[in-house]
């Protein structure tokens, strides 16, 4: 029969279940993250504060070495969520950001750059599978430099303290993980929407880094000017030191500057920042692609 | 009659004109090509969009009006103020920043990525005309989008004053000595930021680190010790704003440098880096798989 005789017939056999195919995308993506070295041992880097911070902690519970080192035990701060937010989510935040900087932007950009998107929705993967096979690469690696180590630590601290310590800051373990995960999800979104706008790499890493270093600088320059918690709003920096601060139960005076908004105004904010950055990735993810 | 029964003596040679003449016009050339692609360009969308929002800001305050109709600018001293902060805080540390450093980065590292800077390198250009010519381009298109959006938002100050009170500033000589020194902030921070990151686009494959270093060091500066203050750029050009800010109770407080060092350290630095960017060029074996 000749080849022009031969009409498409679709696939009739049987598939497998659509978070199989995101798997795929997942594993792949992963695979590329972890082809850099200097990722790598940033990585590796990312676990050394978790380690440090249950050193401490057994140092801190431990009384022979306190009197060995002439602690005086009355000046002994409390470990509680002042202490965590302070010495655990601020540097787990500069990490995440770090992180998803490195990662994040470069991870769409180079598929519709070299027009490979036509290939992955031409298989049974759908844009949703797509995102999130890639979201999941950043969901995944930020939870393990993040919320994951942060939970031994807690039981740790529970354990060392004792008098139902772990009980009665549960609220600790909540906090760790809204806060990360507001953190990786909402930067994660906006990493892509830029990656997939911006043709190169580079460029979009840069544009990620202008994008909240703007935002940031251009929402104090609000608040001065008007006054009240409108200029927050587009200040990333400002919600989750706001969620932060309320999640981990902080003294509002621990930092010189902290933004006067209530957590309500700071979680929309990170809802708004996520819809609005998978409507403008989702403008760009096509099935078609014009060539130039 | 074929072309090859012509005498030779007909056969005109290129008239090659002197060496300087020659690099004007090269670098003429370089100059318009350079300035068309940072002004109208797609990569020229993000200085549009940084530009676009001092000037939301400045016209949210002039349009301001809270319920008992008094105005944010409630006098033209305050007004001023208030357009002094948003030139230091936004315009010189965000705008003109994050602007230089999307324009003269993308000079040589954007050329790169188009896999195009060959064509640059194969045209009988010398280094030194290539580099002076896409700088000057840079610092002319820096120079427009960023002094056209200092220039609006220095006349959106005066719309709850209205063309009174503009006119009065004017002949008093307030608006030329203002608006001169912050257009001059203008050419001289984008000559310094410019000069920097023209070499950090041709030294770092990834400019991004040098950049996000920069932008600490510059954002620090209050802090550092006068020793050390004078190797940021941003000491230079906020020694010479026309109202001074407070720079917080944190800050170091060191004496700002006169106008004409602060002219010549620009210029200084401009040179210095130029020249850096010259030799690196003239070394530069490109290999777009490397990028």
């Amino acid at each position: 029969m000749a080849i022009f005789q031969k009409a498409y017939q679709g696939y009739s056999g049987p598939l497998t279940k659509p978070m199989d195919r995101t798997w795929v995308i997942f594993r792949y993506a992963l695979a590329d993250v972890f082809q850099s070295r200097l990722f790598l041992a940033f990585f590796a880097v990312c676990f050394l504060l978790p380690i440090l911070l249950m050193c401490f902690l057994y140092l801190f519970y431990n009384l022979e070495f306190l009197i060995e080192m002439d602690v005086d035990l009355e000046e002994l701060t409390e470990i509680d969520g002042n202490f965590f937010l302070l010495a655990m989510q601020y540097p787990q935040n500069f990490m995440l950001f770090v992180m998803i900087m490195a990662i994040g932007p470069a991870m769409i950009s180079p598929d519709i750059r070299n027009n490979a998107m036509p290939l992955f929705l031409s298989r049974p993967i759908n844009k949703a599978s797509y995102i999130l096979g890639k979201l999941l690469v950043l969901l995944v690696l930020g939870s393990l430099i993040s919320w994951v180590p942060a939970l031994p630590l807690f039981f740790w601290q529970g354990y060392l303290a004792g008098g139902g310590w772990l009980g009665d800051n549960l609220h600790l373990i909540v906090a760790s993980v809204v806060t990360s995960m507001a953190w990786i999800l909402s930067l994660s979104l906006l990493s892509f929407a830029v990656s997939a706008w911006v043709e190169w790499k580079t460029v979009a890493r840069l544009a990620f880094f202008g994008i909240l270093f703007f935002s940031s600088i251009f929402g104090g320059v609000v608040t001065e000017i008007f006054g009240g918690w409108g200029g927050y709003m587009v200040n990333i920096y400002a919600g989750i030191e706001v969620i932060m601060r309320e999640l981990y139960r902080a003294d509002s005076n621990l930092l010189d500057w902290m933004a006067d908004m209530q957590i309500g105004y700071a979680l929309l904010q990170f809802f708004l920042l996520s819809v609005i950055s998978l409507f403008v990735l989702t403008r760009r993810i096509r099935a078609f692609q014009v060539v130039s | 009659m074929s072309t090859s029964n012509l005498p030779a003596e007909t056969i005109q040679v290129p008239q090659l004109a002197s060496g300087l003449l020659v690099w004007r016009r090269q670098l003429m050339v370089i100059f318009r090509i350079e300035f068309g692609k940072a002004m109208f360009s797609r990569r020229a969308f993000s200085c549009y969009a940084l530009i676009s929002m001092p000037i939301i800001l400045m016209l949210a305050v002039a349009f301001d009006e809270s319920r008992d109709g008094s105005n944010a600018f409630a006098t033209i001293e305050s007004a001023r103020r208030i357009f002094g902060y948003i030139f230091s805080a936004l315009i010189i540390a965000t705008v003109l920043f994050l602007g230089n450093a999307a324009i003269f980065t993308t000079l040589f590292r954007g050329e790169m990525l188009d896999r195009s800077i060959h064509y640059y390198l194969l045209t009988p250009v010398r280094r030194e005309v290539l580099v002076i010519g896409k700088y000057l381009a840079g610092l002319g298109a820096a120079f427009v989008l960023f002094g056209l959006c200092t220039l609006i938002c220095f006349l959106l100050l005066y719309v709850p004053f209205g063309v009174e009170q503009f006119i009065t500033d004017l002949s008093n000589g307030i608006v030329t000595q203002q608006l001169g020194l912050y257009l001059g902030i203008v050419v001289l921070g984008s000559m310094g930021y410019g000069a920097v990151f023209m070499a950090t686009g041709l030294l770092f494959k990834n400019p991004l680190i040098p950049i996000i270093v920069v932008a600490g060091w510059e954002m620090l500066h209050f802090l550092l010790p006068p020793a050390l203050k004078i190797f940021s750029i941003i000491y230079y050009i906020q020694g010479l704003l026309p109202i001074p800010m407070d720079q917080g109770p944190l800050a170091v407080i060191a004496a700002p440098p006169p106008l004409w060092i602060s002219i010549a350290g620009m210029f200084g630095l401009s040179a210095f880096t130029v020249a850096i960017s010259v030799l690196v060029l003239k070394r530069l074996e490109i290999r777009y798989t490397d990028e």
